[in-house]
């Protein structure tokens, strides 16, 4: 290599690095700008997030303000609502016990958990472990497809199946007769209200899980088969409970939507705020119930009324209150258990 | 020859002013592109076509009114009076004196009002086409600019129809209808996010206190029947009955001739306009205290849909709905021995009958007025007859 | 017992062909294990060594498209007839893998599930008496007698695989099989663990894969070499290594060595 060609060299990769230099130096600026880009959206998003809890509180401030803790411990929103309805613009009613709703959203979501757990692992196991690989395909995209219907759907498919379902089959005159006092035995209930939300949810349970069990390692199923494990075994041992942070947030996930379901449950549910007995025995679950969200729906229309408004707005903040709650528990739930697997 | 020439002439002059009126026989009158059959032969008076009004007027939405003693005609609608007296060159337009160029005659022992004049009073455009001597009015089919109706779900499908029907004929007219119950209309109105609002009960004189610019125009009454499902037996009930049934006095079908078994009261949502009349015609009219109330175990419904729907599918239940959602699914037993039907909602004898009103702010102007016009024109009412209300005007 | 030609042979493997769909895996496959010995299967990656490996538990079983002709036995019997149970030839032959698979559980757990699960409810001494046992076979014992609660994932890689290995050894097999067991540690790792197999080949028969040489050279009793789907040497160490035969076993040990 002759001088000349190595000088020229030589500013060849000098011009090279310069060149490098910017390309890194743009390539810095363009992340930054990402970064901040998206700092910023994440944080307008907490803000509004922020502005919606504080909104719904000052609307909803008059009732906890006058009923306090009754609020929650007290029931009869379906008459409370009508009496303010009614009531003359100087005497209004601000009156409100909400324990009815309350138990409705938790007993409807409790049920629907209860049929929906079992039921959506079990699927997310056929569809990962046990089905040919042509019909995997075929189950996700069914499941897929169950998650992305409108609620409005289900409610209209539980009204006209669930619904006379429950009443051909569980309820007899007699029975009508016997508690017609109290509330009308006509299927719309809780049991109606906990079929179409475990079918609503499941699809949910069912969707993360796959992915969580998905995601297991094909190491541990090895190790476990290798160490005389049946495949059985090796799902309900070692595969499960390591998707199990997966199947947890596809849980809490399924409770979330549960909890906030209005459209379908105010269709199935009976609309009217009772607290089912215990005592009843069977038609505990007969009995017809209102959720928080359904009741905010349904009652929506008497809005013009200032403290209807406010006992509306009420139910939200409990609705959000839940839900955060189930959101920090989630997180609390997750850490734990990747804790405990030593994975932090 | 010269005598000759001029009897000629003459005969030609007395021709041509024959062949005037008699060319005035052939004129036609489109109201909104439809002929409007006409008893009386237009006839044309110094270029201006006079008209019997009275059918014209009508295919408007308008009501003539004739005094005999003034020998004033008097053309109403929601948002113009035109008077008008014969022989008289003078007019008035919502109070204001206007003058005619050529004025209303007695022709033939019949009222012949200026077509141009009244036509365009009223808000219409009127034109005169040479070549196939033919009047149009353009009302209906010259609308344009947006109308958003909110309110009772009673009303809902006499909008939705009219409006369907008006913006087909209009380009440039955009109406939304939505529900949302009686008391939702009367706010939306009254805070100006609805142009129109259905209201499917009288307004209380506390809602007009508390809305005084608010305005009620009646557009068509409607019954509230009692509903039970196809199979029950109780084919009549008395408002007794009834009272005690809503109220949870009675709660098996037997005690009112039915079968053993329970009765499902089903009603609609506080907001209910059907709801609210039921109330008043019905429960208050047997507690004159008006405190009774509906039983609390009684399912509530956020439409008239719903509650149709509810009762349909549940044998023993029991519901009110208003004759527009009628339909087979359901039985309506006779009240008091008169059963529901259109007739005995106009002659009074049933006894659950209230009117749908349609509200403005302020009285009814402008794109407003021209759409509750429609309503009250003979194929607004034609609408409101075929979707089961009581119209106002029947036409036999 | 047609093929059983010696008491100390433990596996045969008699004209083994295997497929993974169209492509052959392995050729004409012939070689026998003796018991109470460490067998190493060598040669360059992709010649089938591993293969063979999993076909002695069956664990090419999990794989899509995988099929073969020919048979092995174990103790003189077929492992690939159709009515073998091989949950049952698993127990027997245990099998630690080329990177270490702790459960996501603690060690305590990692150990327990393949002793509750292959022996049903051990009493509690018992079953602490199982893993102490075997832990110390795997002298992992005194590196985490005290936190046996803790998570197995928190464990180094050498330790996790030493755990791999006392949990395989937990439930009693005839034979273990190792696929590169020492490839994803460091030395010191990999000395600990060649003196354990050293140890172990006393109670247990072992078949190591490793492309590792001086390992075989170290652990190994007898050697297999692989090229290409076959077995092109087979000989005890001392004669493998000191005087290969073929011209093939000749130049890889040599590039290898050198």
């Amino acid at each position: 290599m002759d001088s000349l060609e190595l000088s020229t060299s030589l500013s060849v990769d000098k011009a090279e690095k310069k060149n490098q230099s910017i390309r890194v130096r743009l390539g810095r600026l363009r992340d930054s700008v990402c970064e901040s880009g998206i700092f910023v959206l994440t944080a307008s998003s907490a803000i509004i997030i922020v502005f919606i809890f504080i909104f719904i509180l000052i609307k909803s401030w008059n009732i906890f303000a006058v009923n306090g803790i009754n609020f929650v411990l007290k029931s009869g929103f379906d008459q409370q609502i009508i009496e303010a309805y009614h009531a003359p613009a100087d005497k209004p009613v601000w009156h409100f016990g909400a324990l009815g709703l309350l138990l409705g959203s938790g007993l409807t979501t409790v049920g629907a958990l209860l049929l929906a757990i079992p039921l959506g692992i079990g699927t997310a196991i056929v569809i990962t472990e046990l089905s040919p690989r042509w019909m995997k395909g075929l189950l996700q995209s069914f499941i897929r497809l169950l998650a992305s219907i409108p609620s409005v759907i289900y409610g209209l498919v539980a009204l006209l199946v669930v619904v006379p379902f429950i009443q051909d089959n569980f309820i007899t005159s007699e029975l009508q007769l016997q508690y017609i006092k109290q509330f009308q035995l006509t299927g719309n209930s809780l049991l109606a209200g906990i079929a179409v939300l475990s079918i609503m949810i499941t699809p949910v349970i069912v969707a993360l899980s796959v992915d969580a069990i998905n995601a297991v390692p094909h190491r541990y199923k090895e190790a476990s088969l290798a160490l005389g494990l049946s495949h059985w075994r090796t799902i309900v041992k070692v595969i499960v409970p390591s998707a199990k942070s997966g199947i947890t947030a596809g849980i809490i996930l399924g409770t979330g939507r549960a909890i906030g379901e209005a459209l379908a449950l105010s269709m199935v549910s009976g609309g009217i705020g009772n607290i089912p007995n215990p005592a009843d025995g069977g038609v505990f679950f007969l009995t017809p119930i209102l959720t928080l969200a359904s009741a905010i729906i349904n009652k929506s229309e008497s809005m013009s009324v200032p403290s209807i408004n406010a006992a509306l707005f009420a139910c939200g903040v409990l609705l959000l209150v839940t839900c955060t709650t189930l959101s920090l528990f989630t997180k609390i739930v997750e850490r734990s258990i990747r804790r405990r697997e030593g994975l932090e | 020859m010269v005598k000759k020439m001029l009897t000629i002439i003459m005969i030609a002059v007395m021709a041509l002013s024959l062949i005037t009126s008699v060319s005035a026989a052939s004129i036609t009158v489109k109201v909104d592109g439809k002929t409007i059959a006409l008893d009386v032969a237009p006839v044309i008076e110094s270029g201006r076509t006079l008209v019997p009004i009275r059918a014209i007027a009508e295919a408007l939405g308008a009501d003539v009114q004739w005094d005999d003693a003034t020998k004033t005609a008097t053309v109403t609608t929601v948002d113009k009076e035109v008077s008008v007296t014969v022989n008289k060159s003078s007019a008035s337009v919502n109070g204001e004196a206007k003058t005619l160029d050529v004025a209303a005659k007695i022709i033939g022992g019949r009222t012949m009002l200026p077509l141009r004049f009244v036509g365009e009073a009223l808000g219409a455009k009127v034109d005169y086409i040479d070549a196939t001597k033919t009047v149009t009015v353009d009302y209906f089919t010259d609308m344009s600019g947006t109308i958003k109706i909110t309110g009772s779900t009673s009303v809902q499908p006499i909008f939705q129809s009219a409006a369907d029907k008006l913006m087909a004929m209009n380009k440039g007219l955009s109406v939304t209808v939505a529900g949302g119950g009686s008391s939702v209309g009367l706010k939306d109105v009254a805070s100006g996010s609805s142009n129109i609002g259905g209201y499917s009960t009288e307004l209380s004189s506390s809602d007009r206190t508390t809305y005084p610019d608010v305005v009620d125009t009646k557009i068509a009454m409607d019954g509230i029947a009692i509903i039970t499902h196809p199979s029950n037996p109780v084919s009549n009930l008395t408002k007794q009955q009834i009272f005690d049934i809503y109220t949870g006095k009675i709660t098996n079908w037997k005690d009112v001739g039915g079968e053993d078994a329970a009765i499902f009261v089903q009603q609609r949502e506080a907001t209910s306009g059907t709801n609210k009349a039921f109330k008043e015609l019905l429960l208050d009219s047997i507690d004159k205290t008006k405190k009774a109330t509906v039983v609390s175990t009684a399912t509530p419904h956020a439409s008239s849909g719903l509650i149709l729907q509810a009762v349909a599918s549940n044998k023993n239940a029991i519901g009110y709905e208003s004759f527009g959602y009628l339909n087979s699914t359901v039985k309506t037993p006779t009240i008091e021995g008169v059963s529901a039907t259109k007739a005995n909602a106009l002659s009074g004898k049933f006894p659950i009958v209230r009117p749908l009103n349609v509200l403005t702010k302020g009285s009814p102007s402008g794109l407003n007025a021209r759409f509750i016009n429609y309503i009250l024109s003979p194929e607004g009412q034609k609408i409101v007859n075929d979707l089961g209300y009581v119209p106002l005007k029947i036409k036999e | 017992m047609v093929y059983s030609n010696s008491g100390s042979i433990i596996i045969s493997v008699k004209e083994l062909n295997a497929w993974y769909g169209e492509k052959k895996a392995l050729s004409n496959i012939n070689i026998d294990i003796k018991k109470n010995s460490i067998t190493a299967f060598i040669g360059p990656s992709g010649c089938g060594k591993t293969t063979l490996l999993r076909c002695l538990n069956r664990m090419n079983d999990l794989v899509d498209g995988f099929r073969l002709t020919g048979d092995i036995l174990l103790d003189g019997e077929s492992i690939l007839s159709k009515n073998r149970d091989v949950i049952e030839l698993r127990r027997k032959v245990g099998m630690v893998f080329q990177q270490p698979n702790p459960f996501p559980k603690t060690i305590f757990e990692n150990m327990a599930l393949p002793v509750k699960e292959n022996f049903g409810n051990v009493r509690r001494e018992k079953l602490e008496e199982i893993i102490e046992t075997n832990l110390k076979a795997a002298s992992l014992y005194e590196e985490v007698e005290d936190r046996l609660d803790s998570s197995a994932l928190r464990l180094s890689g050498g330790q996790q695989q030493r755990l791999c290995i006392a949990r395989a050894l937990t439930i009693n097999p005839e034979v273990i099989l190792f696929d590169e067991p020492c490839s994803a540690l460091d030395p010191i790792s990999t000395m600990k663990i060649e003196d354990m197999l050293m140890e172990l080949k006393q109670k247990y028969t072992i078949v190591i894969v490793t492309h590792n040489l001086h390992q075989a050279s170290r652990i190994a009793d007898e050697v297999a070499m692989f090229y290409e789907g076959q077995i092109v040497e087979q000989a005890s160490t001392d004669v493998f290594f000191s005087n290969p035969k073929t011209q093939l076993a000749q130049d890889y040990i040599s590039s290898k060595f050198s």
